[in-house]
This record gives C-alpha cells, sequence and structure tokens, in this order.
C-alpha cells in the first residue's frame, strides 16, 4: 500500500498553507489529526452498492474494477475508473483490496437500555447515552460506521433512537439526534416494574403515595396502553396549543411524546409475533403512522400484508456464533421460529438486517451472510448492511453507497463482502482513516515492525512437493504457516487474490553464486563466512529479486583447498538478520583438477580431522552435561583421554617426537629465522609447541597430523589478524623435514633437523580440560572445522567442484560409505561414464553455467543426461547480480528437453535439499521462509510474467 | 468501629483547642495586629520579595514588601519568620469532605444546603488545616442530578456558621448519572428540573397577573398565554415554593453551579444544558480525568476547570490491549486552559497534599507559576472569592502559611498558618502531630506490668467503647472509605521469640 505524490510543488504549498492554518488557530497538533481535504484511492475492486446505470432499485450493486474514489473534503466527489484525478491530489494504491461503503447498522445496543422503570417513557433518548469519545476500533473492525442507537428493547416505549457515525470522533453532530419512537410490543416489555414517584421534600401535603403499577403485564394491555398514551398526549397537546384557561400539569414523558407526535417523529415498533405484527400494522393504520418494523421473526406469515404495507424492515436474523446469548428454547410448542423466511418480505418496503440482542456490533455481516440461508440473495444481504439499512433510518442521502456527494465513509476489505474469511483492513470515515489494521501492530520499543499476515491465492499453487488447484499461502512474521487448498484466513490479513490463471511458486534458489561479494576474489578458506560480509541489501540484490530468485548460495570464487563455506542468503532484507537464511549451508570444496588418487585422500583426511574436532565437542557437551546433573561438586572424574592430555604409552623412537630447530627463510621476511619445535607424535597426531620470530620466540601451541611421511602442523594464534599459520613439511630423510609455512597469503620456506629424540616437555598451558571447581572447559573453537560439526552433524552440505569421472569415481564411497555426509556435486562436466553411480549415490547435481557441451563432437545437454538418469539437477549463476538470468537460463533447459517440472525443481526444491536448506526455502511449507512468485500463467514458459514476488512475506518492488 | 477515629479526633481536638488555640478563637475578628517578617514571600501574584514582611491588620493584609520598606505597626505582634517562605493559603475549590453524609438519594435536591451537614469535629478540617489549606469548598457529592448549595469554610471552628468564609456559593449539578441511573435517565431528569421550573414559573406569572388585575380591579383582559408573558416582572421571590429558589436563581445567572463530569462525553451536555438554562457564564467545570479528550470543548467554553485528584488517564486499545497513559494537567496546560488542583481525600500519601499535587505539575514539565496558581488563585477564582483569596496582596485576606521551606518541596511543612490575621496553627504545638511523630512509649519499654503512665495513652481507647453508637447511628459516610479500625497493639516486648519448630527465620 503505498502513496504517491503527483507534485510536490502543490505538496510544500500544502504544506505551508497547513502551516499557516495552525498558526492561525493557534492550537498545534490540531491540525494534524484533520485529513487531507483531497484524496484519492484506487482500489482492485469496488462494490459502490449505488443503483447502475438503469436506476433502478434492487439492481444489481455496481462492482467497478481498478477504481478510483475520489473524495473531497469528507465527501465521495467521484467514482469510477476512468475519472480524472487533480495532479496534486495523493493517490493511495490498494490493487488487492475490495472496497464497499461503511455498514450501517438498523439496531444495536451501543446506547445499552434505558434504567428507568417508566413503561412509556418517550422523554428518554438514546444519543444522550452516546459516548462519541470511546474506543471503537473493534466495531470499526467489524466494518460498522453507522450505527441505529436503540433506547432499549425492555419497555413499552423506551424513548427515542439516534442514528450515529462510528468513529468519527468527537466533533461530528449526530446523524439523526432524535429518530423515531420505539414501541416494543411481546413478552420482552412485559410487567414493567411499579413506579415510586417520589415527592420531595415530603410533607403533609406532599405524601408518599403507594407505588403506581404499570401496564402492560399481557398482550391485552399493550395497545390499551398504548392508545391511552397517545391519546392523553393528544389532549395534552391540544390543551396546550389552544392556550386553554388551565394549562394542564406538566408531565415530561406526555410532553415528549406530544412533541414527537406533532413533530411527525414516526414509530419504530419491535413486533416479532405474527400476532403483535398485525396488531401493530392495524394500530398504525388507525393512526395514521409510517412505522418501521423490527424483529419481524414471524413476518414471513403475514408477508403479503407487510409488503403492501411498503413498511421499511429491520429483521432480525437468528444466528448465534460467539457464545453466550443464545436462548434455551425448551419444550414450548408455542415459541418463536428459529428460522425465519425473508424471501417473501423482501420486494416491500427497505429491508436491513439486525443482530440477536447480545451479539457484537462487529460481526454484523456474518449475520447478513446468514440472512441468505433464510432467503435473501446475496445483492438483498448486501444491501440490507449498506443502503437499504440506510433507506430505513432515513440517512440514504448521507451513507450506505459509494456515490458522488456521499459521506467518504468507506472499507478496505482483503475479499469479497459477506465472505467468512473477509476482514477489514481499512475504515474512512468521512473521509478519515478510522481503523487501520496494519496501525494495530505498531511496534513496542525495540521491537521490529510485524507485518500483517498474508495470504496469496491463486488458481494454481505449486508448493515444490504437490500442486493445489486455488490454493492459496499463508504467511505470518514472514514464515509460512499453512500451504494448501485452503488455508485460515486471521483477522485484518492482507489478501493477495491473483486470479484464477495465475501460479504460485515457492523463491528461486541460485545453487551457487556471489551475490554480495562485490567482486572480492580472494581465497576463502572455511572459516570465513559470505554471510558476515553481507551489509544491506542494495541495488544488485534487487534486481536479482525481481527476477524471482529470492535465495543465492554464496560462495567465494577461489575456494581455499580445505572448502569454502557457502552461505545462502535472501536477496532481499532490511539488515543482516533478514538477509541471512542460513550462515552455513554447505561446504564447497574444489577438486577441480585434482589427483583421482589424492582426491579421496584429501576427503578423508578432512573428515577425519573434522571428527577429531567434533569429538572433543562432544565430549566436552557430554561432560558438561554432566557437570549441569550432578553439580558443580560432584563433577564427573575427567574423561579417560583429553587432547591435553600426554597418554601414558611409551615414547617409542617415531620419526617425528622431539625437538627441531630449523629456519624460516623467503616470503616477505628479508632475513632467515631461526624457530624452534617441539612435537610430540600419538598416532597420526601431532601436538607441541614452536617458538618463532612471529611471537618473539614465545611458544605457540602445534597441532597437527603426521601421515606418510608427510606433516601437517597448524599454529594456534588466537590473536593473529591473518588466521593460524599452517606448516605443510615432508621428512625427506631421517630427522629433518622440510616443507613450507603458510600465513594468509605469503608462503615461507621451513627447514629443520631433530635435535633431540625425548619427548619434550611442552610449556605451553593450553587451557582445557576442567577448571579447578570440575567445570568442564570447551576446547578451543576453530571457525575454520566448525562448518564441518555442522556437516557430520547433517545440518550443512558438502559440495564438491568435480569435473573428471575418475575423480567422482573415486570420491563417491569414501561419502557414501566411509563417512557418509550430506552431499552434492558440482559442475560434474564429465560425468557421463559416471551417471549410474551417482544416481546411485541418491546426490544431485549442480548444473554448470553452459547448458550445452560440446563432447566427443556432439553437443551434450548434461541437465537432460542427469535429470533422465534420475539424478535431481540445481541450477548456478556463478555470478553476482547475473543471477537473474538464472530462471530463463531453466526456461532454456526445458527448451533443450529438460522435463519443465525437473527445472522448476532444480530451481527450488532440488536446489534447497541439495544445499540442506530446505527447511527454510525452496519448499511451501510452514515453517519456512515466506518467499512467494506469483506468475501470471506457467513459470518457465517464456511468456508468462512474474507478476510478484514476496520475501519473508513482504513485498519485493523493482 | 467507624467511630473510633472521630471520637478521638474530637477528644484531642478539643484538648487542641483548650491549649493553643484557646488564645485566638476562631471566627473572631483579629484583636491585634500582625507582622510576619523576614520571609521569603510568594505572593503568586506579582514578584517574589526575598526578604519581606507582611502586615495583617482587622483580617486582611495592610502592608507586604520588603522588610526594610514595610512599616510595622507599634501594636502589632511580629513574627520572625527568618528563612521561612510565606505562602497564601491553600485552597480546596471542590470536596465533599467534611461532610456528614456526602448525598442524598433524591436526585434533585436543590434545596438542601451543606451547612446543614458540615461536620465541624472531622478529622478532614484539622487534616486541611496542618496541610495548609485554610479555605475549603465544601459541596455535596457526585451521586446526585443537581445537588445542595455548598459553601465555603475555614478549617476551623466550632459550629458551620463559625467556620464560614462565603455561604450559598454554588449548586451542585452532575452530567455523570448517578447511582442506578444512566446517562438516558440522567438527562432526561435533568432536563425535566428546568422545564417543570419554568412551567411552574409560567403557571406562577399567570397566577400574579390574575392576581394584580383583581387588586386593580379589572376585569380579566388576555388570553393566558399573554398574561403568562405579562406577569414575568410581577413574580417576586416570596411567591416561589422555596424548594424552587436556588434553581430559579441559578436559570436567571444569580447562582454559580459546580457541574460534574465524569467522562468526556459528559463535557457537551453539561455546556449545552447550562447555556439553554442560564447559568453557564457562573459555571465551573469538575472534570474526570478522561476529560482530557474534551479539551478543546472545555476551552472554548472558557469556564473555570477543575482537575481530578487523579493526575493520570490511564486506558488500553480495545483490540492490542496497549496501554496508553496521559497525565491530564500536562494536556490542559498545553492547550492554555487554566485549571484548579484537587486533593485526593483519604488518601495516606502524596496526593492529600496540594502542594504534592502541584510539584507533579512542574515535574510533567508545566511552569511552576503554572502550578501554584492551580492551588491558590485559580482555586480563589473557581469558588468567586479571588478578591479575598488566592494571592498575598494587599488588601486581601490575612490568610498566610509559614512554610519551612519551598511549597512545591517535599519535605517542606507548614509552620505556622494564620487565618485572617488570626495564628490557627503552630506545628510546634500540634499534639497529634507530636503523637503521631513520636516513638511509641512501649516500644521504647521492656516487658513488665503496665505503670501508671501506660494508662494515660491508653484511656481514650476504653472511654471510647462507653460511648460507642451513640453519635453515628445510621451515618453511611460512603465517601470516607479511610480504615477505621484501631492499628493492632504491638506486642511488649518487640519481637515474638522463635518457635523451636520455626528454624531461625523470622516471619514477621
Amino acid at each position: 500500500m503505498t502513496s504517491r505524490r503527483a507534485s510536490t510543488i502543490s505538496r510544500s504549498t500544502a504544506a505551508v498553507l497547513a502551516g499557516l492554518i495552525a498558526a492561525a488557530a493557534g492550537v498545534a497538533g490540531a491540525v494534524a489529526d484533520e485529513p487531507p481535504a483531497a484524496f484519492a484511492l484506487r482500489v482492485g475492486t469496488v462494490y459502490t452498492m449505488a443503483p447502475g446505470e438503469a436506476g433502478s432499485k434492487g439492481s444489481t450493486p455496481v462492482v467497478i474494477s481498478n477504481c478510483l474514489i475520489l473524495i473531497e473534503n469528507g465527501r465521495i466527489s467521484a467514482v469510477g475508473s476512468n475519472i480524472e484525478v487533480p495532479s496534486f491530489v495523493d493517490v493511495i494504491d490498494l490493487p488487492d483490496a475490495v472496497a464497499m461503503p461503511g455498514l450501517v447498522a438498523a439496531d444495536s445496543s451501543i446506547a445499552g437500555r434505558n434504567a428507568s422503570e417508566d413503561s412509556v417513557g418517550p422523554r428518554y433518548r438514546a444519543v444522550d447515552a452516546f459516548n462519541p469519545f470511546a474506543d471503537y476500533s473493534r466495531v470499526l473492525a467489524g466494518g460498522v460506521t453507522t450505527a441505529y442507537l436503540n433506547p432499549g428493547r425492555h419497555r413499552l416505549m423506551s424513548g427515542r433512537g439516534a442514528v450515529v457515525k462510528l468513529g468519527a470522533g468527537p466533533g461530528a453532530p449526530p446523524l439523526v439526534e432524535a429518530e423515531r419512537l420505539v414501541i416494543n410490543l411481546g413478552e420482552g416489555a412485559f410487567n414493567p416494574p411499579p413506579k415510586q414517584n417520589w415527592l420531595i421534600p415530603p410533607s403533609s401535603d406532599n405524601v408518599i403515595i403507594p407505588a403506581t403499577v404499570q401496564r402492560p403485564s399481557s398482550r391485552l394491555g399493550q395497545f390499551l396502553q398504548l392508545r391511552e398514551s397517545f391519546d392523553a398526549a393528544r389532549a395534552y397537546a391540544e390543551r396546550l396549543r389552544a392556550g386553554a384557561a388551565e394549562k394542564p400539569e406538566y408531565d415530561d414523558n406526555l410532553d415528549a411524546l406530544a412533541a414527537a407526535l406533532a413533530g411527525q417523529a414516526g414509530v419504530r415498533i419491535n413486533a416479532d409475533r405474527a400476532t403483535d405484527i398485525e396488531q401493530a400494522l392495524a394500530f398504525c393504520r388507525e393512526r395514521k403512522l409510517k412505522p418501521v418494523l423490527a424483529g419481524l421473526r414471524e413476518g414471513h406469515r403475514l408477508a403479503r400484508l407487510i409488503r403492501e404495507a411498503g413498511a421499511p424492515m429491520v429483521v432480525e436474523i437468528p444466528i448465534y456464533p460467539t457464545a453466550g446469548n443464545v436462548p434455551n428454547l425448551g419444550l414450548n410448542p408455542d415459541q418463536l421460529e428459529d428460522r425465519p423466511g425473508l424471501s417473501g418480505l423482501a420486494g416491500g418496503g427497505p429491508l436491513a438486517v439486525r443482530q440477536p440482542e447480545g451479539a457484537p456490533l462487529a460481526e454484523l455481516s456474518m449475520h447478513a451472510a446468514a440472512a441468505m440461508r433464510y432467503g435473501l440473495t446475496r445483492e438483498q444481504a448486501l444491501r440490507a448492511i449498506t443502503i437499504d439499512a440506510a433507506e430505513v433510518l432515513g440517512v440514504a442521502k448521507r451513507v450506505g453507497s459509494i456515490a458522488p456527494g456521499k459521506d467518504a465513509d468507506l472499507l478496505i476489505l482483503n475479499g469479497e463482502p459477506l465472505a467468512v474469511t473477509t476482514h477489514v483492513r481499512r475504515v474512512y470515515v468521512n473521509g478519515r482513516l478510522a481503523f487501520d489494521a496494519d496501525g494495530l501492530t505498531r511496534p513496542k520499543p525495540r521491537e521490529k515492525a510485524r507485518p500483517a499476515p498474508l495470504v496469496v491465492k491463486a488458481g494454481t499453487v505449486w508448493t515444490g512437493d504437490a500442486t493445489f488447484q486455488n490454493g492459496a499461502v499463508l504467511i505470518e512474521d514472514g514464515r509460512i504457516v499453512a500451504a494448501g487448498q485452503t488455508v485460515p484466513v486471521p483477522p485484518r490479513a492482507r489478501v493477495v487474490d491473483a486470479g484464477p490463471r495465475a501460479v504460485i511458486t515457492p523463491g528461486f534458489i541460485d545453487a551457487r553464486g556471489h551475490l554480495g561479494l562485490e567482486g572480492d576474489r580472494t581465497r576463502a578458506e572455511a572459516d570465513l563466512s559470505p554471510a558476515k560480509a553481507l551489509a544491506r541489501a542494495e541495488s544488485d540484490f534487487a534486481r536479482v529479486a525481481a527476477a524471482g530468485v529470492t535465495t543465492v548460495m554464496t560462495a567465494s570464487y577461489t575456494p581455499g583447498t580445505r572448502g569454502a563455506r557457502v552461505s545462502a542468503i535472501h536477496t532481499a532484507g532490511a539488515d543482516r538478520s533478514e538477509l541471512v537464511v542460513k550462515e552455513t549451508a554447505a561446504i564447497l570444496l574444489p577438486l577441480r583438477g585434482s589427483d583421482p588418487t589424492a582426491a579421496p585422500n584429501l576427503l578423508r583426511e578432512t573428515i577425519r580431522a573434522a571428527k577429531t574436532y567434533d569429538e572433543a565437542w562432544k565430549k566436552y557437551e557430554k561432560a558438561l552435561e554432566e557437570y549441569k546433573a550432578k553439580g558443580p561438586q560432584a563433577a564427573a572424574p575427567p574423561p579417560e583421554s583429553k587432547p591435553d592430555e600426554v597418554t601414558e604409552e611409551k615414547p617409542k623412537a617415531d620419526p617425528i617426537t622431539g625437538t627441531w630447530e630449523g629456519k624460516i627463510s623467503g616470503g616477505p621476511i628479508p632475513e632467515p629465522q631461526d624457530f624452534r619445535l617441539k612435537m610430540k607424535l600419538s598416532g597420526e597426531q601431532v601436538t607441541g609447541s614452536v617458538g618463532t620470530f612471529m611471537r618473539g620466540g614465545e611458544e605457540a601451541e602445534v597441532t597437527g597430523t603426521f601421515r606418510d611421511g608427510h606433516l601437517s602442523l597448524e599454529m594456534v594464534l588466537p590473536d593473529s589478524p591473518f588466521g593460524n599459520p599452517k606448516i605443510e613439511a615432508d621428512i625427506d630423510r631421517e630427522d629433518h623435514l622440510t616443507g613450507q609455512l603458510r600465513i594468509a597469503q605469503f608462503a615461507f620456506d621451513v627447514e629443520a633437523s631433530r635435535i633431540e629424540k625425548e619427548a619434550p616437555e611442552i610449556k605451553v598451558t593450553i587451557r582445557r580440560g576442567k577448571k579447578k571447581d570440575g567445570k568442564p572447559e570447551a576446547p578451543k573453537r576453530n571457525e575454520a572445522l566448525e562448518p564441518y560439526r555442522a556437516l557430520l552433524a547433517g545440518r550443512a552440505a558438502l559440495v564438491l567442484d568435480v569435473d573428471h569421472p575418475a575423480v567422482i569415481e573415486a570420491i563417491l564411497p569414501v561419502l557414501t560409505k566411509e563417512s557418509p555426509v550430506p552431499f552434492a556435486l558440482l559442475n560434474a562436466e564429465g560425468a557421463g561414464p559416471v551417471m549410474s553411480q551417482i544416481a546411485g549415490a541418491k546426490t544431485g547435481v549442480i548444473l554448470p553455467v553452459d547448458a550445452v557441451r560440446r563432447i566427443a563432437g556432439r553437443d551434450t545437454v548434461q541437465a537432460v543426461e542427469m535429470s533422465r538418469a534420475g539424478v535431481p539437477v540445481a541450477f548456478q549463476s556463478d555470478a553476482e547480480d547475473g543471477a537473474r538470468a538464472l530462471p530463463d537460463r531453466a526456461a532454456y533447459a526445458v527448451r533443450l528437453g529438460l522435463d519443465a517440472t525437473a527445472a522448476l525443481r532444480g530451481l527450488t526444491v532440488d536446489a534447497a535439499r541439495m544445499l540442506k536448506c530446505d527447511d527454510q526455502v525452496g519448499v511451501l511449507r510452514p515453517g519456512a521462509r515466506g518467499d512467494v512468485l506469483i506468475f501470471n500463467g506457467p513459470p518457465l514458459e517464456p511468456g508468462t510474467r512474474l507478476e510478484r514476488v514476496f520475501i519473508d512475506g513482504q513485498e519485493v518492488r523493482p | 468501629m467507624p467511630g473510633n477515629r472521630r471520637r478521638r479526633a474530637l477528644h484531642l481536638g478539643l484538648a487542641a483547642a483548650a491549649t493553643c488555640w484557646a488564645l485566638a478563637p476562631a471566627g473572631t475578628a483579629q484583636a491585634q495586629p500582625v507582622v510576619l517578617k523576614n520571609g521569603r514571600i510568594i505572593p503568586v501574584v506579582g514578584e517574589e520579595v526575598r526578604k519581606g514582611s507582611i502586615v495583617i491588620k482587622g483580617g486582611r493584609i495592610t502592608a507586604i514588601g520588603p522588610a526594610d520598606k514595610v512599616e510595622e505597626p507599634f501594636d502589632a505582634k511580629v513574627y520572625d519568620c527568618t528563612g521561612k517562605v510565606l505562602f497564601p493559603g491553600m485552597i480546596d475549590a471542590h470536596t465533599a469532605g467534611g461532610l456528614d453524609v456526602p448525598n442524598e438519594s433524591a436526585p434533585i435536591t436543590p434545596f438542601l444546603n451543606v451547612a446543614d451537614a458540615i461536620d465541624p469535629s472531622q478529622m478532614f478540617f484539622e487534616d486541611s488545616l496542618r496541610d495548609g489549606v485554610t479555605a475549603i469548598h465544601v459541596m455535596q457529592g457526585e451521586n446526585t442530578a443537581i445537588g445542595g448549595l455548598s459553601r465555603v469554610v475555614r478549617p476551623i471552628g466550632m459550629t458551620p456558621a463559625e467556620m464560614t468564609i462565603a455561604p450559598d456559593t454554588a449548586l451542585k449539578i452532575c452530567i455523570t448519572p448517578k447511582s442506578g441511573f444512566d446517562r438516558m435517565m440522567q438527562m432526561a431528569t435533568l432536563r425535566e428540573a428546568f422545564r417543570k421550573l419554568a412551567d411552574d414559573m409560567e403557571q406562577l406569572a399567570e397566577k400574579r397577573y390574575e392576581e394584580k388585575l383583581k387588586e386593580d380591579g379589572k376585569p380579566l383582559d388576555v388570553p393566558p398565554d399573554e398574561a403568562r408573558k405579562r406577569g414575568k416582572e410581577l413574580v417576586r421571590m416570596e411567591d416561589v415554593p422555596e424548594k424552587d429558589r436556588t434553581l430559579l436563581l441559578l436559570t436567571q445567572g444569580k447562582m454559580a453551579s459546580f457541574i460534574y463530569c465524569r467522562n468526556a462525553m459528559d463535557v457537551a451536555p453539561a455546556i449545552k444544558l447550562a447555556k439553554e438554562n442560564g447559568f453557564f457564564d457562573r459555571c465551573v467545570l469538575v472534570v474526570g480525568t478522561e476529560c482530557y479528550k474534551a479539551v478543546d470543548e472545555i476551552k472554548k467554553a472558557g469556564r473555570p476547570v477543575v482537575l481530578d485528584a487523579e493526575l493520570y488517564h490511564r486506558e488500553t486499545h480495545p483490540i492490542t490491549g496497549e496501554e496508553k497513559k496521559t497525565f491530564v494537567p500536562g494536556v490542559f496546560d498545553k492547550a492554555g486552559v487554566p485549571f484548579v488542583l484537587q486533593r485526593q481525600r483519604g488518601a495516606s500519601l502524596g496526593e492529600r497534599y496540594l502542594w504534592y499535587q502541584a510539584a507533579r505539575c512542574v515535574r510533567e514539565g508545566i511552569s511552576r507559576q503554572k502550578a501554584v496558581e492551580a492551588i491558590t488563585l485559580n482555586a480563589a477564582r473557581a469558588v468567586g472569592l479571588e478578591k479575598r483569596l488566592g494571592s498575598l496582596e494587599t488588601g486581601k485576606d490575612g490568610s498566610v502559611l509559614v512554610l519551612s521551606g519551598d511549597p512545591l518541596d517535599v519535605q517542606t511543612w507548614v509552620e505556622q498558618g494564620f487565618i485572617e490575621g488570626v495564628l490557627v496553627y503552630e506545628r510546634d504545638k500540634d499534639i497529634r502531630l507530636k503523637e503521631l511523630l513520636s516513638t511509641p512509649k512501649e516500644e521504647l519499654k521492656g516487658p513488665g506490668p503496665t505503670r501508671p503512665a501506660d494508662e494515660e495513652t491508653s484511656r481514650p481507647a476504653s472511654g471510647e467503647d462507653e460511648d460507642e453508637g451513640d453519635r453515628r447511628v445510621g451515618g453511611n459516610d460512603d465517601e470516607d472509605d479511610a480504615p477505621r479500625s484501631p492499628p493492632e497493639r504491638r506486642r511488649p516486648g518487640g519481637r515474638r521469640p522463635p518457635r523451636p519448630d520455626e528454624g531461625g527465620d523470622d516471619d514477621e
């Protein structure tokens, strides 16, 4: 819902004017609440409730699509799809909304019932009990903007009603201050309490007289009392008017009744029983009264009589959806019918509906909808709470329809009127925004604004797993709550109905891209997370989002040999917390061009290192749990083996253990530097310490492995800005090693010889294990190995960038049999010969950027080849905002023979599954992020337009 | 035991009067001129005087100004107020305190007068004096439609007549329904009262015209309608039934009224009713907290406004349940509407002091001058006594408080109170205050047999039981809800020794 200013010049003029007015009024803020003098609404569908061109009464209400409503000074000045709106007028666009006139409640108990005991109390005015300062948000949320105030249904003559606007603010005068006299027939008004007339001060002249018993106590008395009162009032008026010698003693009730009769106020007769209705009509004929008939539960028995009388009607709809006011009918055969027949009544005077006493006024439209059960047509039911109700109340010139000259009382709905899931989103009263569902979700301090729930409907909903015809998706707080044939519509939800031809799909996924890196091509190891570099979504993000790609699996251009992290990021969002879907979705391991024999070893080694690290953590976690369970005192004895404990095995003469001395040379250091290395080998694990120039000779911890004559060491320098230096060296001869030391992008040559074979005393205190109170201390966090922990826990996937069938063949057993972890293959250009193995490994392939490749002299479409073999495919952009071309590339793959569904799955669910994100994106299922695309036809058809994009339930606008 | 407090008040009140106030019986004219010297004068109107003197002679202020410029009468009693603050006596502009029963059950009772219900022995008056309130507008409560006549009294005196500053000040009118009524009934009742009065007056006019013709020996010459018009001038007050006289004065614009509006929706009907029936120009609006919403209408009316003693309005949104808190005087201040502050009767803490109410306004950003005016000058205007009360100026009543410090400081107290030049309160002779502030004797003693000294304090309590019930039969003081049960007597010896099964923890 956006607002557009057509002219900034007139805007500033208006501001100046407003300032002048405010200055003149002398009250700051008094003007601020005033609505703009003129504005317009552009609404998707408008039910005007005004008669159509033919102008015949009762004709189908005019429904205008894409309709403009121009509002000036609180009144509607023009309605239509092609009216001229002056350029300086604000236009509020509500393309998804449905507008209709504010509802008119032809009866209500807002005023309560008058508390007097008077059986005949025409002096009471319901308007006195109306509180214009009250907050009517609840009633406005039900759409009622005009209400009749009933002085009560509990006395024969309970007073005079009134008609007021709700939400018009305190200054607005009532529409009708003193409406008709209210007469209530039937059991409800029987047996009023006896009336005590206190004469004050009591004296011998002013004696206390016994209480007067009042009528009616049965049907016999009600018309007797009415006739008596009417006659008395007439006599009273006559004596007053004629200037009679003896003025009648003042009687407030007679005075009021006489005034009402003289002023042709008319009567509203509440009558349910056929006998009461019949008598009431006879009484009105006799007294030449034009009544409004209300209640009419047995009206259908006298349908012809009522129709001929032409009396306006307010029919009670006896449904009780809200608890508490259902009457027990019991076994009395003479009770009121619970199923009124309304079809016979329609066609007489204007017909409005009302709720049973005690029902909340906010549910008026539900009662109107129920009137269709009892015989009203849809149009009649709608009219019964709008224009016809206004006619019953005599206020049809002001309210009840959207037509030029009428008050700007409008409802903005999220669906068709009278539908059960339709709710009011906005209410305008006299052109003033009196209720706004979005305004209710105002954030509390330090809380983010919560958008209104969103319901998206379309002819076809494809969730990634299933297809629903005429389905819908409900998104709340940015997450999908439901998707399917029907979804719940929370009150005040925003509803977007895309139409029967539209198709809804999950947001598309770029299975490997570089969005957000902004051209940064530095090599990244697994300790770096691309998500951490994100700040906010710039225009490149917006471009990708507008193409329907809502999630990008961002990875470094040049991943390090031990793998690089892949982060799943959204292409729209206010800040990093919204942009990042999953910080570590996968680890990208480059095995491109590697040796088919070395590749599996590298893989094994990497996984093994990860496992060691993982186990240390698991041990710690277990110890911590025990500690927590037992408390600090009764902590368990230290676990039998800990990383910092020297195993008691006899130090054998192994090729590593001992003290080494050597030189570091090359790289940026001008002169070779000495260093001393103390190591201890247990199994393949090497622990020890090193003193180098980098720490001024101070010893630092080293860990690593020794295998097949190759030593891999990592120095632990927690405060190093370059990460941990790594030493890769080979034992080229006994007691001598050569190799390289790497810090960031620098490499140094390393050479050292063993000077001592005894197991060295390692001075470095490795603060692990337990504190004094027995609380276990966490192992050192290794950012480079952290993603592997996620991998081992099955929370992340391993993505292997491979190109050679031999490599694929070699690594598949490692990943499926030796240490099964979730994985996917990237590119896999030459996978043809090993296709069956890939299919058997139940993994997926992220297709290379080029769809067609010439292999062995002929064009090969890898996507088709793989898909046919049963291997799920996904698409990558290998670009930043180049990801916007991804949907078209998928479409091209379809053109080259890929199954359309497989392509769509590759853009959504399959990509999500390969990268272990299917709990978040790629599938429309409860709990997933609210990423939804709306197409105006089948997706991946080149002619189909992507109509709208929602990310986290928020619409992305180009 | 509802009578306890009252009776104790009487006892101690009499004792106090006998000791310190015997020299200056209240209600009698000031015998000797008084000079309050060297105090910091906060006159409310005009500049503050750092070191000033006030001369009170014959009950009025005759001179005020810097101490060295004010001439002291030779026979004056001079009070040195060095380091003290001289402040006008504060005014309670609207209260039902001090009344035996604050409301009558009938809805229309303009013939009643609070003079018949004021109970001079009530603690309320003594407390008021102690709290620096020297003029109290005692008025019927809110449970009525048209209530009785009010009056402005001093908080000291033995009879209502002796206490009175101004009798028959205003009529109470309530737009907010009385108990058992709803707004339809309340408004119908109010409208009926005025219409019936107009009708009765017409009848009376006709009757008087006919009498006049009879006296003059002329035959009846005009139709009744004309006679009613012509006879209007002939009606004398003695012809009007006694019970209608006040209401008639009201409609003639000769009587002030205090119109109570608890809710914002009551304000517009109140103004309409007052305008239609001719009493708008002398009405005062007494408004509840929610009435800040109707501040525009109130501002437009331009009549004095008395705010509720509760200064904040709290409401919750019907859908979201979000709470909103509004500082009511702030809204009126921002709109430029002068207002009067009330104090909370029966409150045991800050809200019972007018100065605390004013200080809260200052804390919420209202200027000091406006806050001070709200408890003095504006209140005097509301009760129509701005020529006598509300500020320290030459010619005004010599009702002056000698305060220990700034009037808006929470640690300030009233050292001395003068009403019309008569010293009526001295803190160091306030027996009850001493009693309250002193440490209970039992606390100081260990357990042991009761000594004769104990009987002194316990005697009033035992004396009460004898005349229980003779004074308060049928009195349903429904607005005075202060707890009346006597405080539980402390156990001699202080803390109870722990029982063996309780361990060491003290459960008291």
